[in-house]
């Protein structure tokens, strides 16, 4: 892939945003993730941390120890020589999610907005691998793609105040799990008994970005079961790890 | 229940901050920290703490409303940044203690900060700081996912906040003779972008050229402002990036959101520009009602900006002296140069 065109957006005087593009693609989100690992590696001064989304760079920094253009001055090599994406090889996870319709309130919405029935997008999700493309909003809450075509659906009008979490929901052919009780513009279409952020676990974030996530469909006796598990701690997270 | 200080009554939204929580972000979490970082410094520099991005040490944010606190410890040395507005101790003798300037209290002494005039936001430095641990490397209250600070939350009646150093510290007064001067100025300097080309070219001259109100709907997550709404031109929605605190987005409605320190991550909406971070602690303490006027400046004027603010926060905390007098003394000391505000008369 050729080098993209890439944009330097000021965001403040202690951010710049390095965009490689406007739209969500796998390879630029690579592309960025890498540029992430090469910055830490490079340790700049000044540099305090990085942020990685779907098409750009947040690269943090203090003002008083670099300035912008000198920042742009050393992070132009480590663009133009990528590094293979980071020293971590992507874990491949499985999620139970459960579709019961109290738990999936909109759907009926999904399927009459994206033309297919309940079953079938229920299917489309099921067969879907989707790769992480950055953490973002509440902590280790993962933003993934892509679902078919027929679900590049809009977002809701109205947001709704809150989604409990473990909330599985969709818009614009993508898919996000909730972190923590928040409010959405997104459609809720199932729900994961796995707690995707726990401050309280070893391992408190489950995802990174370039993780492969692959949806399990559950019943409702084994959604109440490993959430009374989770609850008292005998939930066996390795089994969510595929090999 | 560890010594410390018992939570009397809460105030309207108090919480433990420090600088901020900082090379998460990649992870979803947010920042957080004090909105006035620079009055956060000269609390804890005036009980010998810590500060600075670097360290910092957890205070208490008080907004609008402060808490009454009870000492259980043996003692502790307090002070109070960024307002006029005193310390009162209330029991069991009245007591009234001017800001920026500490004062060691006793165990059973109960003390406030009633209602703050003049700033959305100030700070009550404890010497050593809260026992209370780091999670993700900070003491701050991250209120949208439950953690940090005190249990995650604001503070409730009843709680008792644990020192690190629950005994008698025997600290020497300082005291800031000239607490900075507040600049109420409603202009809030900003650098273009980073969606800035999402705009109308109408769109961008209202939000320079119209002034904006701060509405009652400010939290620690956002300002909404009112005035006149923006125009955009390419829609207001983009593939979610990445979001900085200060950032200005403009939704569907054309209103800026300007996104304070808990703000999320990353955000969908086009963002018109980002407040300088020297204006940040003053944008903090702006209540609702405020007057803001946006100001565009260049990314080189706020690196010039930024050097300057560093140099002035320097000075203002190098000029914080130790004072070894009785209290009266000092209070005779103030009054006689005229520099205590007349809340203390009474």
């Amino acid at each position: 892939m050729a080098t993209p065109e890439i944009q330097y957006l000021s965001s403040g005087d202690t951010a710049l945003t390095v965009q490689f593009g406007t739209v969500i693609e796998r390879e630029l989100n690579s592309r960025i993730v890498a540029l992430s690992h090469s910055i830490k590696q490079a340790a700049i001064a000044g540099v305090s941390e990085t942020l990685p989304t779907y098409r750009s760079l947040l690269v943090n920094y203090d003002p008083l120890v670099v300035t912008r253009d000198e920042l742009v001055a050393q992070l132009q090599p480590l663009i133009e020589s990528p590094t293979e994406a980071g020293d971590t090889a992507p874990a491949h996870w499985q999620i139970p999610v459960c579709f019961d319709s109290d738990l999936a309130p909109d759907l009926a919405h999904v399927a009459a907005a994206s033309g297919l029935g309940e079953d079938a997008v229920i299917a489309a999700m099921l067969e879907v691998t989707h790769h992480v493309y950055m953490l973002g909003f509440a902590p280790g809450q993962p933003y993934m793609g892509d679902l078919p075509p027929a679900l590049n659906i809009p977002r809701r009008e109205n947001p709704v105040a809150r989604v409990e979490k473990g909330s599985v929901v969709t818009a614009t052919g993508l898919t996000i799990i909730y972190a923590v009780p928040n409010p959405t513009g997104w459609h809720v279409v199932g729900r994961t008994p796995v707690e995707i952020f726990n401050l309280a676990r070893a391992e408190a974030i489950l995802f990174k970005p370039g993780d492969k996530v692959h949806l399990r469909r559950i019943e409702r006796d084994e959604f109440d079961v490993t959430t009374a598990q989770i609850e008292d701690g005998s939930f066996d997270m390795t089994g969510l790890r595929q090999s | 229940m560890s010594a410390g200080l018992e939570v009397i009554s809460p105030g309207l939204m108090t919480s433990v901050q420090d600088h901020g929580r900082f090379g998460y972000q990649a992870l979803g979490i947010s920042v957080s920290g004090a909105l006035d970082t620079d009055s956060l410094d000269i609390a804890n520099a005036l009980v010998g703490n810590e500060f600075g991005n670097e360290a910092g040490t957890g205070a208490l944010e008080i907004r609008m409303l402060g808490p009454t606190l009870k000492v259980t410890a043996d003692s502790v040395t307090v002070a109070l940044a960024g307002t006029t507005t005193a310390i009162e101790v209330i029991a069991p003798e009245k007591e009234v203690i001017s800001t920026c300037r500490s004062v060691t209290l006793h165990k059973g002494q109960v003390f406030r900060v009633a209602a703050v005039g003049d700033s959305a936001v100030c700070y009550l430095a404890v010497h050593g700081g809260f026992d209370l641990p780091l999670v993700y490397g900070s003491q701050s209250t991250c209120m949208s996912a439950g953690f940090g600070g005190f249990n995650g939350r604001i503070l409730e009646k009843g709680d008792c906040l644990p020192l690190r150093q629950p005994v008698g510290t025997a600290a020497s007064q300082r005291i800031l003779r000239r607490p900075p001067e507040p600049d109420n100025s409603p202009v809030i300097r900003v650098i273009a972008g980073p969606q800035d080309d999402y705009f109308s070219a109408a769109g961008i001259e209202t939000f320079f050229g119209q002034g904006y109100t701060v509405s009652q709907a400010v939290n620690r997550m956002g300002m909404r402002l009112e005035g006149a709404a923006v125009t955009h031109e390419k829609g207001y929605n983009i593939a979610s990036d990445g979001i900085v605190r200060g950032a200005i987005q403009v939704p569907g409605n054309g209103l800026p959101i300007i996104l304070m320190a808990d703000c999320q991550t990353t955000g969908g909406y086009p963002k018109i520009a980002t407040v300088i971070s020297s204006d940040m602690p003053k944008l903090g303490r702006k209540m609702p009602g405020a007057d803001i006027r946006f100001k565009p400046v260049c990314v080189e004027e706020a690196e010039a900006i930024a050097c300057e603010r560093h140099e002035r926060q320097t000075a203002l905390i190098g000029a914080i002296e130790r004072f070894s007098g009785s209290v009266e003394q000092l209070e005779h000391l103030l009054m006689t140069q005229n520099l205590i505000s007349g809340v203390t008369a009474g």
